[in-house]
């Protein structure tokens, strides 16, 4: 397994710089939030975190190999990314949008044969055994995002970079979700917009707002009503749930 | 519901070869199922045939037509498949990028001035050829300066530049002071697989055979490139090297097969979605089938026009176009169809 450092890092879309400076480090195994208002380029900081976009300052490592480096086939069997939105061809099979996280293992003139069993367990640990033979556009929106995870699962790599996976679930598939990406055993970085989730999956936070991003913090730490208050305009008020003694964050807006 | 690969493929395979045997019957001169026989028997045996007249016609003249038409057929499918998934466009076809109308200039520039007359009887397939990968390289050139051959970057350069294309043929006509220029322009736009020989199928089929041969070996990475450039890197994808190999290969098939039948309109858009239907959307059963599929389909077209107004003939488009867009909005009107978004 292996952790994840980022370096100095400057995000940009086109010409335009989105965020600057960005350091901070994920430890081998650990869970890490993004969490940030809409627009403060979080999706923007994953695309480069993952390789996919190439900052035009700064490095991402992977056991001490600079990703933007790497040929797209390596860089791929070390990160895998899962995308906010994804356009699934229709006709597809959902097993069949599974096994193309396995195309940086095999040759691309491969068949699915040898990898079904992975694809499988991906599917298996996302709940959607069931509709393996199933075309992708019967399914619904939240099961498709789950078809887009198990993807990122069947990539087997050990960094993991989900932008908003909870998206489209229900409460209960985003718990089981947390729960299934806390078993995982690999590094995780995971863009969450809903902040009691990311509290309650996290091992760190790290919060993007102004162009800048903090360093990955214990969730406590970095979501202090301050921080909250000034990145996200409302007033958090943390509670403490009497069943579970898990923290959990109460919103409302300052000016109410 | 999808039908199984393997099956599909030998089924239509067994009919494109059934078609071929049969198609060369057909033309202006009617030729009896069995002397069509006897003929590709003596040739197949190498024996001395007596019907010195119908072997003429099967063996020089119908034969290598029929072939052309499986080989122009087969890779105008191909084609339309990869240009598809290139710009991820459902409406997408093989002349997206201005190779058809690239040709038109060449084809007419022989036709009315003359040009590449030292190339004798191939002087038609030559200018097109040239008009054809100038106007793909031009296409690669303006997109690659202006941000990548991104799907919308290329729809819009291509659509584009094979209007000025198409203004600048047809401007080349206009002042021509030949006036059976503009007919034998036209009659060439629309494609025709008229005066077809043995020796003009060498570089179609050389074409077709290495494009699908190389789509077939990347059909993963097409797979993905469909999905969107994004998931495509994520999975490992080169995306930049693909879309480039994809266009430079696209760019010379079509090039090819524009210049040895001119431009033939909705095969290459209609058969990829059929055979879709048919087989699902992963390249590796797609292609397969949207070649024979299109061999088939043209065969018979061919067989149209030959046959339709005896003896004249009309130009493949008239009929592939009657044909195929009727069939298109059947296709795409299923309810369950969809391409992408």
């Amino acid at each position: 397994m292996s952790g994840l450092e980022v370096a100095a890092l400057t995000c940009a879309v086109g010409r335009r710089t989105v965020l600057t400076d960005v350091t901070f480090d994920v430890a081998a195994g650990q869970v890490v939030g993004v969490v940030g208002p809409n627009g403060s380029g979080k999706s923007t900081l994953l695309r480069a975190l993952a390789g996919i976009a190439k900052p035009p300052v700064g490095r991402v490592l992977v056991a001490g190999e600079d990703l933007h480096r790497l040929p797209a086939r390596a860089r791929a069997r070390r990160v895998a990314f899962v995308g906010q939105e994804e356009d699934l061809p229709s006709g597809l099979l959902v097993e069949e949008a599974v096994a193309l996280g396995r195309v940086p293992h095999t040759a691309p003139w491969d068949t699915d044969a040898a990898d079904l069993p992975v694809v499988h367990g991906a599917l298996a640990a996302v709940g959607l055994s069931d509709l393996a033979r199933r075309p992708v556009e019967d399914l619904s929106g939240g099961e498709r995002r789950r078809v887009s995870l198990a993807r990122g699962l069947a990539q087997a790599s050990p960094v993991l970079v989900l932008d908003e996976p909870t998206n489209h679930l229900d409460v209960r598939h985003q718990l089981h979700f947390a729960h299934l990406l806390r078993g995982l055993g690999r590094t995780v970085v995971v863009a969450l917009h809903d902040l009691s989730l990311a509290v309650a999956t996290c091992d760190r936070l790290v919060v993007v707002h102004g162009g800048r991003t903090t360093t990955a913090l214990p969730p406590a730490e970095a979501l202090a009503p301050d921080v909250v208050r000034s990145a996200f305009g409302v007033t958090a008020t943390p509670v403490t749930d009497p069943a579970t003694g898990r923290t959990h964050l109460l919103m409302s807006l300052e000016d109410l | 519901m999808r039908l199984r690969v393997g099956a599909t493929v030998l089924v239509l395979a067994v009919l494109l070869g059934l078609s071929i045997v049969v198609s060369t019957a057909f033309g202006a001169e009617q030729l009896p199922l069995g002397s069509v026989a006897r003929v590709l028997w003596a040739r197949a045996c190498g024996c001395v045939t007596t019907d010195l007249a119908s072997d003429t016609i099967v063996w020089q003249f119908r034969a290598p037509r029929v072939l052309l038409a499986v080989l122009v057929g087969a890779g105008l499918a191909l084609a339309g498949v990869g240009m598809q998934t290139l710009v991820r466009n459902p409406l997408a076809d093989p002349y997206l990028l201005g190779v058809s109308s690239g040709a038109g200039v060449g084809a007419s520039a022989v036709l009315t001035m003359g040009l590449f007359a030292s190339a004798g009887i191939y002087a038609l397939t030559a200018g097109a050829l040239v008009g054809a990968l100038a106007a793909a390289l031009v296409v690669f050139g303006v997109a690659t300066v202006q941000g990548g051959l991104t799907p919308l970057r290329l729809v819009l350069t291509g659509t584009v530049l094979g209007s000025a294309f198409s203004a600048l043929a047809s401007y080349l006509v206009f002042r021509s002071p030949d006036p059976a220029a503009a007919q034998s322009v036209l009659f060439w736009l629309l494609g025709s697989l008229a005066g077809a020989g043995w020796q003009q199928l060498v570089l179609p089929a050389t074409a077709v055979a290495v494009v699908g041969v190389l789509m077939l070996l990347g059909s993963r990475w097409l797979d993905a490139l469909l999905i969107g450039p994004e998931t495509a890197s994520a999975v490992g994808v080169p995306v930049r090297q693909v879309r480039i190999t994809l266009f430079v290969a696209l760019g010379v098939l079509v090039g090819v097969l524009v210049a040895v039948s001119g431009g033939i309109g909705f095969v290459g858009l209609v058969v990829p979605h059929a055979a879709r239907l048919l087989v699902g959307p992963r390249h590796r059963s797609l292609l397969p089938v949207a070649a024979v599929l299109g061999a088939l389909f043209l065969v018979w077209v061919d067989v149209v026009t030959r046959i339709a107004v005896r003896p004249t003939e009309i130009p493949l488009s008239v009929v592939s176009g009657l044909i195929g867009a009727p069939a298109f909005l059947a296709l795409l009107g299923r309810r369950r169809y969809r391409f992408g978004s």
